[in-house]
Formats: structure tokens, C-alpha cells, sequence
């Protein structure tokens, strides 16, 4: 007898449909699975016999074949063992399935019949409810993730019988319920990353403030230990709080990698990731065989960070650029073409030499080529992309001591949310929404210029040896400084301000 | 059926049980030995008996609808005393690729 299971696979980000044809034919014992399934799917055979066999039913020997349609494409992962197990008793006339066509299944099964939680359930919900799927069943851990879609009934199972049950109508099972709301409620992230925490470095936050408020890329030049991973930590605290796209969005990319917890629903801090430096390109920007996101495209919506930025392989800050230009990452490999989202706030940190302290160089304990060769393992191309440089100073004792706290998140938080808002409205109709996505164009129309600030750029550009390159940033950081002041029009404190954030233009290529 | 025998190789029993055939592969090994006899049952030995079965059912009539499977069974031969006989239902499968 012949069973049809609809179920559904993850290529990149984007799910598509799988019908999964079990047939229990007679004959000599055999049991094959066809359609280009990789190690795990043809594994699922030992898997699938002996959780039936576990779960009380018999497995019925003879000519069992198993084919995944469309045959054209590679079927990845152990998702297909539910779906392949309740196939198996249908056609061994072992279950009463009216029909499976109204649900979409997917679960790994454990050999004693419990059903585990895959990866990338949330595509494969969204693409469930846009087929117009009266339900999807998915394992019972994940489904809150699946329940996020709204208007489509996800019924989360323990095991195999329970859903074997669930499908011939012996048992009912509550759909999985969450409240958005509630979700968004609790996102303060990690309690214990505050910008409250961090002493003194007020240049600093200030800098990063402004960076948060206008979506710049930062990088932060200083030495050892005075404390910029501890301000790059806190910087999701002070971003704006995740809409629901955005959210979903992050969770997706989060799901296809099985980044989340059991039973989280939705990714709804932003995202901090932190590469360490010997991350290969690929590690970075997403790719090998079946291609999977990179660092960057699970850091979509959130902050990238990399300490020691210098020591990153040349080519793997190269490839960075067409993510820092366009928001996502296209990654063509044998197997096709696929598109990752990537727009993240790029946070750097580097010494300023290659001891990592300043006075080395101006007494001579280290050689100016040495550290000139240090510096320049940062392209122009990708200097370019940042729009603040901030130095930030080793900490004097009397601040270490003091017993000064520094502002806290929720406070600079409120400032940026208010300056982003100005900005919405601003770009509101456009396809960009924050300060840094300005082109030459906007900003000659965002940023209107009176004759003061004209002869501040001008002296500015020769006396401090400025690049083209660094105009166009002055203004756009000069544009969310005087948002983050309420001001109409860029004055000339806040062109003042924009201007000192250039310091590497002159310390490096000047 | 006892010991069919065709030009690829022999089974030992062939038998009914209910409305499925049975091959029967039976294995002696004396208790001492540290060795299973199903251990005995290789791959090779199973590929011949696969052969073989499909050999005889050649010569049965509306052969493809007959359930069929493949059994072992363990005869421990013990001194001075009856051996000791132990079933496996379904002791091995066709493999992946073609016999």
C-alpha cells in the first residue's frame, strides 16, 4: 500500500515543500529511501525501525521504499523521520489516516519513539501558512517557534504514537499558543550589561550613543584593558528595541542554524555576535557545501564585533564589504545561488600599536614601520565603511576607584529611540530608514549647509589633510548628532563633533 | 523445504510461517566457542543466500506478492545433552545495492 506525507526542507532560508511516498510493498525483505537524500536522511532508516518497533507497532518486512519528491533536490538533515515512520504505519495498514495532506510534518525521531526538535522550523511555518496548511506538526520543543506565525494551528508532539494518535483522531492536542506581546516584554537581554557598569569613558559612550542613534559603524582604538569589549557588550542595550520583522527575520536565520533554545520562540535581543580572529572567510560571510549563514548574517539586526581587528586574515575583512554595502550576503556555490540577510552594526576595537600601547611608539620601543605595518592590514575600502573612530584612553586610577556610576541603558536607550524616530520620518517613503544608509544624495538634502559650517569643512579638510571619503561621513554622523540635540539643521558644534571622529584618516593614510 | 539447493548456493530450511515464506539459515556452534553462530552468518553468506531465495522463488508462480523473510537460527551443541536451539526473526535485509 502506498502513503503520501507532505513535508518540508530548508535550503538556505527559504523552506520548500517535500512529499514523502512510503510504499510497504511484498517480497524480499528491503527497505531503500530514493529522492538524493544525504548520510542523515539515509540514516533515518535504523532510526525510523526501530522507534516503530518501539513504540508497540510491528515493522512489517518486505519491499519498503521511501522517496522524497522533488527528486531533484538534495534533502539535508534527520527531519524526515516522523514523517517517514507515520507513512511506514500507514502503509502497513497499521494507522487510519483518512488523509495526510491537510498537515505538514516534520521530527527527528529517538530510537524509543520520542520526538526530537529540528532545525529551521520557523521558513518552514511561514511557508505552511502561505500553502494554506490546515496545520503543522512539529516536535513539542519546537513548538513555540512554529506558533510565532500567526493563523496557523502548530500542534507540538512527544512522540510518535502521540502523533499517530493525534492524526487518526484518538487523541486531541491543544494548539501551541504564544502572545507576541509578551515576548517583547522581557528583552532587556543579559541583566547584568549595563552602560551603568562601565566607569568614567564618558567620550565614549557619547560616541557610541551616536553611533547607536544613526546605525554608524564604529571602531575604537585603545590599549589593553581599558575596557573596549566591556562598552561593545553593552551597545545592544542601548540599540533600539527589535520590531516584530525584525525579529523575525534574526530567529529565522537563528533557526536554520539550531541557535535557539529549547522552546524559545523568538530571537527578541539583538543579536551580539563576537568572532574570535581566526574565523576563516567563510566562517564569516556563510557558505561551504550546503551553504549555511555566516557570523554576519547571525549578527542581522544586531551588532558584529571584532576585537583585534588587525589580526583578522586580510580576506576575511574584505569579504565584509559587500555585506556592510548592501545588507545581505550572495553566496553561489554547485548547489545554487542564496541570498543571506546582513545588515548589522559593524563594532570594532584595536590597539594602537603592536604592543598595544601608544607611549611605545613615541619612545621608540617599537619601531614606526612595525607599527604602520600594523595599522595598514585595514584596507582603505573598509576604513571607509566606518564612520566614527574613537579613541578610548586607559582608565587613571582616581576613576577606577571612584565610586561614580555612569548612566544607565534604559536612559541612553530613550535618546536614541527618539533620534531614530526622527529619522523614520525623515526617510519616511524611502528605502532607508537611519543616517548611515544616506547616499550623496541625501545627504545634500538632509544635511543643508550655512556658511559657518562651510569654512569649519574647509579648514578642516586641508588643515587636517581630510579625504572625499571622510566628508561624506562628517556630514552623515554631523546629521545624527544634531538629531540626537532635537536640531532641524546641523550647526557648527555638531559638524565640530562629526570631526573629531576622523581621527584615523590622519593618524594611518593621512 | 529441506536444504534447497540451486546453482548459486543452498538454504537450509524453507518454510511457511502464517502467509509469509521463510528462509532459514541454522548455524552449530559448540557452547565453548566464543563465537555467536549468527556471528557466522557474513555478508558474503548472507548475499548467497539472497541469491539463492530469489532462485527459488523463480520458480514459484506470482512470486513478487509472497511476504518473505530471512531468519537465523543458533544451534548451540552442548556435551552429553539435546543442543540448544535460538531463533532470529528477520535476521538481515536485501542491502542497499543491487545482488
Amino acid at each position: 500500500m502506498l502513503a503520501k506525507v507532505q513535508s518540508a526542507s530548508v535550503v538556505g532560508v527559504q523552506a520548500f515543500r517535500v512529499e514523502v511516498e512510503v510504499d510497504a510493498g511484498r517480497g524480499l525483505p528491503h527497505f531503500v529511501i530514493v529522492g538524493l537524500p544525504d548520510t542523515a536522511v539515509k540514516e533515518s532508516r535504523d532510526r525510523v525501525k526501530s522507534a516503530i518497533m518501539n513504540s508497540g507497532y510491528v515493522f512489517q518486512d518486505g519491499r519498503n521504499t521511501v522517496n522524497l519528491a522533488p527528486a531533484d533536490l538534495k534533502k539535508a538533515g534527520p527531519s524526515f523521520d516522523l514523517p517517514i515512520a507515520l507513512g511506514m504505519l500507514h502503509a502497513s495498514e497499521q494507522l487510519n489516516i483518512k488523509s495526510f495532506d491537510d498537515y505538514l510534518i516534520l521530527g527527528e525521531l529517538a530510537l524509543n519513539g520520542t520526538v526530537r526538535p529540528v532545525r529551521g522550523i520557523l521558513p518552514v511555518a511561514h511557508a505552511a501558512h502561505r500553502a494554506k496548511f490546515k496545520g503543522l506538526i512539529v516536535p513539542e520543543a519546537n513548538a513555540p517557534e512554529a506558533a510565532v506565525v500567526e493563523g496557523l494551528p502548530v500542534y507540538g508532539v512527544k512522540n510518535l504514537r502521540h502523533a499517530a494518535d493525534f492524526l487518526s483522531g484518538q487523541t486531541q492536542i491543544q494548539p501551541c499558543h504564544v502572545v507576541l506581546e509578551d515576548l517583547f516584554r522581557h528583552d532587556h537581554g543579559p541583566e547584568d550589561m549595563d552602560f551603568a557598569d562601565v566607569k568614567g569613558q564618558e567620550s565614549v559612550k557619547r560616541a557610541l550613543e551616536i553611533a547607536a542613534a544613526g546605525g554608524h559603524n564604529i571602531i575604537m582604538i585603545g590599549p589593553p584593558g581599558s575596557g573596549k569589549s566591556m562598552l561593545a557588550k553593552r551597545i545592544p542595550s542601548i540599540l533600539p528595541r527589535m520590531t516584530l520583522p525584525e525579529a523575525l527575520e534574526t530567529t529565522k536565520i537563528h533557526s536554520v542554524v539550531g541557535l535557539l533554545q529549547h522552546g524559545e520562540a523568538l530571537v527578541t535581543a539583538r543579536p551580539f555576535r563576537s568572532p574570535h580572529h581566526t574565523i576563516s572567510d567563510i566562517g564569516l560571510i556563510g557558505g561551504s557545501a550546503n551553504p549555511s549563514p555566516g557570523e554576519v548574517s547571525l549578527a542581522h539586526n544586531g551588532v558584529l564585533f571584532l576585537d583585534e581587528l588587525p589580526e583578522f586574515k586580510r580576506s576575511a575583512l574584505e569579504v565584509l564589504r559587500q555585506p556592510l554595502e548592501d545588507g545581505k550576503v550572495t553566496i553561489s556555490r554547485a548547489a545554487g545561488t542564496l541570498t543571506f540577510p546582513a545588515r548589522f552594526m559593524l563594532v570594532a576595537a584595536m590597539n594602537p600599536s603592536p604592543s598595544g600601547k601608544s607611549s611605545d611608539v613615541q619612545n621608540g620601543r617599537v619601531s614606526a614601520a612595525a607599527t604602520q605595518r600594523y595599522l595598514s592590514k585595514i584596507s582603505g575600502p573598509l576604513l571607509d565603511r566606518i564612520d566614527i573612530h574613537i579613541e578610548v584612553a586607559a582608565l587613571k586610577n582616581e576613576q577606577l576607584l571612584g565610586t561614580s556610576t555612569g548612566e544607565s541603558s534604559t536612559d541612553i536607550r530613550l535618546r536614541v529611540e527618539r533620534g531614530r524616530e526622527i529619522q523614520r520620518q525623515r526617510f519616511a517613503g524611502k528605502k532607508i530608514w537611519c543616517n548611515a544608509q544616506m547616499g550623496p544624495k541625501q545627504i545634500k538634502e538632509a544635511v543643508p549647509l550655512n556658511e559657518e559650517c562651510r569654512d569649519l569643512l574647509k579648514y578642516a579638510m586641508n588643515d587636517m589633510n581630510l579625504s572625499a571619503r571622510a566628508y561624506d561621513r562628517i556630514l552623515k554622523v554631523a546629521r545624527t548628532i544634531a538629531d540626537l540635540a532635537d536640531q532641524p539643521d546641523v550647526a557648527v558644534d555638531h559638524l565640530g563633533e562629526a570631526i573629531q571622529f576622523r581621527s584615523l584618516d590622519r593618524q594611518i593614510w593621512g | 523445504m529441506r536444504n534447497y539447493v540451486s546453482r548459486w548456493g543452498e538454504i537450509d530450511i524453507v518454510c511457511r510461517h502464517a502467509n509469509t515464506l521463510v528462509f532459514v539459515e541454522v548455524k552449530a556452534r559448540s557452547e565453548a566457542s566464543w563465537e555467536k553462530p549468527a556471528e557466522a552468518v557474513t555478508k558474503s553468506k548472507q548475499r548467497r543466500i539472497i541469491r539463492t531465495a530469489y532462485a527459488y522463488l523463480q520458480e514459484l508462480e506470482d512470486s513478487a506478492e509472497i511476504p518473505a523473510r530471512f531468519d537465523v537460527v543458533e544451534v548451540y551443541l552442548q556435551e552429553n545433552q539435546a543442543p540448544r536451539c535460538e531463533l532470529i526473526t528477520s535476521a538481515f535485509a536485501l542491502p542497499d545495492e543491487r545482488v
